[in-house]
């Protein structure tokens, strides 16, 4: 509801106007009859209808106070006890602008046209890159959205749905502005543009970015999708086709051409078209505020705090598999395929079937191929397999779905027989021939020297293969390694007792590629890589975490059995056989036993 | 002598322990299962029914004692012990991406039928999931749901079936097809079957030995068969 009707709302109820936020409870035995019939009240005709009026604005002055008012410090004194937070803050700020004046006086020597136009295109990228996170977040989670509280307590109440959410959509597109203007701000800036440039693309950034947002919310108000889904392809196609001109025009494969004149002129182009967009698109999804249904402002709430636990344990497995779970809940049916095989088989082909169902991770892939190739053009010799293998190890994460399901809970990997091994061979197989296919596209990149380097075929032809398997295996430890366990014992840091798995959580993944690809940084033998990726695939593959605490007490059991083993034979005991089990079918007959020889004479479940 | 005596033992649990810290949940608990058998674990909340069930397919470990699965130290990595023991307890998760038709077909495949398409569809008409077939695990209800990780368990070849209160968010015609099912499975193909539960029908229906955990010596008693008193 606008600013004026709740003016004229509350002029009309005289005495509430003057009530304090702490009073506005007792408005519900206010008796003033109300005149006419207000469409914005779903409980109109229920009887004593105006008796129990609310006033929006006051009610969440209320909510505001009872959380302020419970609120145990003020700013002050967290200030002054964050002084090791204000005085990082402060260190990081200065070596921002060190960095920015640094990259200010380095741009003189970027004199290449190659250079500098992919030098302009970065605010491009910038741009399409905010562009695609926005609103990709807005489709995930609303993007105005309400707690799970508040659906109970406020949403269900007969009060005005747009009154409650009107602050919190305004903070919510200008702060998507504000982080998408200041992230072009610092990389424009750090790519050594001119001062008109980083502001023309700052600008530009932020207005577009708080336009799409608000259009988001404006199909969210009209209970849509569609049209966000478009967008989202639109520009995300977009996106990728800039990230692809990057790559292009930094490696000189082709010249743009851009001056920084025009590319100013254009992002001056870019903020008048979102400043309309802004505007245009805030209106209306204000208007439409109302008409957000409850479920969709609680499911985004609840998906929030979700990831928001996730994020504490920096489970960052746990945040996709939250975001999965809710894409295919909302998804909720699929045309079924029949499976094929049997045993391990079978699973193999169920991730075949997934691939066909559903396709879009191999885009991911297919652009990681380029990955190789830019960096050799770009002279980034030595990194070029650790950077590839850790693109890849991103890219190859979507195709690992079976063996996260597979790892995160036992009760399901019971179900099958075979050992988790086997399963994780099994499931995969069909990620190992798609990093396979990578490794065998990107070997060129790595033989040919692109870069203007000599490099040794003997040597580079095995850097493919090598930064293929170190993102397979970082890939596996992403998606297999174990939460962080509370209940293990905590080690002291600055910021409080942390369990030690937790702090292991950050780099889980990254610690595979890093030790593969150790000793081709290194300029050592490719063997020494393949003989690490070995000792790492056996381990990953037998499901074994490498969690401190599980491989003491794995080692303490190993003793315990050997004690055993030993005291029975200290004592003269013979070893018991082996018991072997015949299989026996409902009509009587019996099958051959599961293992050893039929001849030997041996106990059996049915004679 | 005792008819079930006579029978293998599937199951054998000798004085199983588990603590948690200084807190005793269960101790010097022994116990037989044989083959077409079914033992039902009573007692009142927190007296060791699902510590014991969860000790014997792996996800705990017991503190001390022995726990055997036809003959053999139960191990829930073992390929054998996965094969010959189906459990429905609450730690199952399902493929969200995977429908529950296919769901129940690769684990029939998993397990070796050849040609699964027939015993899934019987499985899904038994369990009332016709309906729900093409649907995403995440999009059923909890009684649903239920019934899914009951089908799990009966889509698949087994010698021993481990279930943890699994009238659970089943309504009054699901405890009747579950009794019905279990008792055709124990008295029909043989299987041993250890339950923990709290709905006396469905144990009645089942014709369930009834072990009360938690009381100051372990009793064994029958509610439907007096004959098979231990």
């Amino acid at each position: 509801m606008s600013r004026s009707k709740n003016k004229r709302r509350r002029t009309r109820r005289g005495p509430a106007q003057q009530t304090p936020p702490q009073a506005a409870a007792p408005a519900a035995e206010m008796t003033e009859p109300v005149a006419g019939f207000d469409p914005d009240y779903p409980f109109a005709d229920v009887d004593g209808y105006g008796r129990g009026e609310v006033d929006e604005r006051q009610l969440m002055l209320l909510v505001k106070d009872w959380r302020k008012g419970r609120a145990t410090r003020s700013i002050l004194s967290i200030l002054t006890d964050g002084y090791v937070a204000v005085f990082s803050i402060v260190i990081i700020a200065a070596m921002v602008v060190s960095a920015i004046r640094s990259a200010q006086n380095q741009a003189a020597g970027c004199t290449t046209e190659g250079c500098s136009t992919a030098r302009e295109l970065i605010g491009w990228l910038v741009l399409a890159a905010c562009w695609v996170i926005v609103l990709a977040a807005s489709r995930v989670f609303g993007p105005v959205i309400a707690s799970a509280a508040e659906g109970f307590w406020l949403l269900d109440a007969p009060l005005r749905r747009s009154a409650v959410l009107a602050r919190r959509l305004w903070m919510m597109v200008v702060g998507a502005g504000l982080v998408a203007a200041a992230l072009s701000a610092l990389v424009t800036a750090l790519t050594g543009l001119g001062g008109d440039s980083v502001l023309a693309w700052t600008v530009a950034t932020g207005l577009t970015t708080t336009g799409w947002m608000s259009f988001a919310a404006a199909q969210q108000g009209a209970e849509k999708d569609r049209a966000v889904r478009v967008a989202q392809l639109l520009v995300g196609s977009f996106a990728v086709a800039i990230l692809l001109t990057v790559i292009a025009t930094a490696s000189g494969w082709f010249a743009l051409g851009i001056t920084t004149m025009v590319s100013t002129r254009i992002a001056w182009a870019i903020c008048g078209v979102g400043l309309v967009l802004c505007v245009l698109a805030s209106v209306v999804a204000r208007r439409r505020l109302s008409n957000i249904g409850r479920a969709r402002l609680v499911s985004g709430g609840e998906l929030v705090s979700g990831m928001q636990g996730a994020a504490f344990a920096l489970d960052f497995a746990l945040m996709r598999d939250i975001l999965i779970e809710r894409r295919y809940q909302l998804k909720g049916h699929v045309a079924v395929i029949r499976g094929r095989g049997r045993g391990t088989r079978a699973l193999i082909w169920r991730d075949i079937h997934r691939l066909r169902r559903n396709p879009i991770p191999l885009v991911g892939l297919a652009i990681a191929v380029i990955v190789p190739y830019a960096l050799s053009s770009l002279g980034i010799v030595s990194f070029a397999p650790f950077l590839s293998s850790l693109v890849l190890m991103v890219v190859i994460v979507p195709f690992l779905d079976s063996m996260r399901v597979l790892s995160r809970t036992k009760g399901l990997a019971r179900l099958f027989p075979m050992s988790d091994a086997e399963l994780r061979d099994a499931v995969l197989v069909v990620p190992g021939v798609l990093a396979l296919g990578w490794a065998i596209a990107v070997t060129p990149a790595f033989v040919l020297g692109l870069g203007g380097s000599q490099p040794d075929p003997g040597r580079t032809v095995w850097y493919g293969v090598i930064a293929a398997v170190g993102g397979v295996l970082g890939a596996m430890r992403w998606v297999s390694a174990k939460s962080a366990d509370y209940s293990a014992p905590m080690v002291a840091t600055g910021a409080g007792a942390v369990p030690p798995s937790l702090m292991f959580n950050m780099v889980r993944g990254l610690d595979m590629v890093v030790l593969v690809n150790f000793p081709l940084v290194m300029n050592w033998s490719p063997i020494i890589s393949a003989v690490i990726a070995i000792v790492a695939w056996v381990i990953l593959r037998s499901g074994a975490s490498l969690n401190q605490e599980e491989l003491l007490e794995a080692q303490a059991e190993s003793r315990r059995e050997l004690e055993k083993a030993r005291a029975e034979s200290r004592s003269g005991r013979a070893p018991r056989t082996k018991q072997v089990i015949s299989r026996s079918t409902s009509n009587g007959r019996t099958r051959p036993p599961l293992t050893g020889s039929a001849g030997r004479s041996r106990p059996r479940l049915r004679t | 002598m005792d008819p079930m005596a006579r029978r293998s033992t599937v199951l054998r649990i000798s004085n199983l322990a588990k603590k948690y810290g200084d807190n005793t949940i269960v101790s010097h608990f022994s116990l037989d299962v044989h083959e077409g058998e079914a033992v039902a674990l009573t007692g009142r909340n927190g007296s060791g029914k699902s510590t014991i069930l969860r000790c014997i397919v792996g996800s705990d470990k017991p503190t001390d004692g022995l726990i055997e699965v036809l003959g053999e130290k139960a191990r829930d990595t073992d390929p054998v012990f996965r094969r010959n023991v189906a459990t429905v307890i609450d730690d199952l998760d399902f493929f969200p991406d995977l429908s529950v038709v296919e769901h129940l077909d690769l684990l029939a495949r998993a397990h070796g039928l050849e040609d699964p398409d027939e015993l899934v569809d019987a499985i899904l008409e038994e369990v009332q999931l016709v309906p729900q077939s093409g649907q995403l695990p995440g999009t059923l209800s909890s009684g649903q749901r239920r019934r899914l990780a009951l089908a799990t368990a009966f889509v698949r070849p087994k010698k021993l079936l481990v279930l943890d209160e699994p009238e659970q968010r089943l309504d009054v015609e699901g405890i009747d097809w579950l009794g019905k099912r279990l008792r055709h499975e124990k008295d029909g193909n043989g299987l041993a079957i250890i339950m923990a539960s709290h709905e006396p029908s469905l144990v009645e229906a089942v014709g369930a030995r009834v072990v009360r955990v938690g009381a100051t010596e372990t009793t064994s008693q029958s509610l439907a068969e007096p004959e098979q008193l231990a």
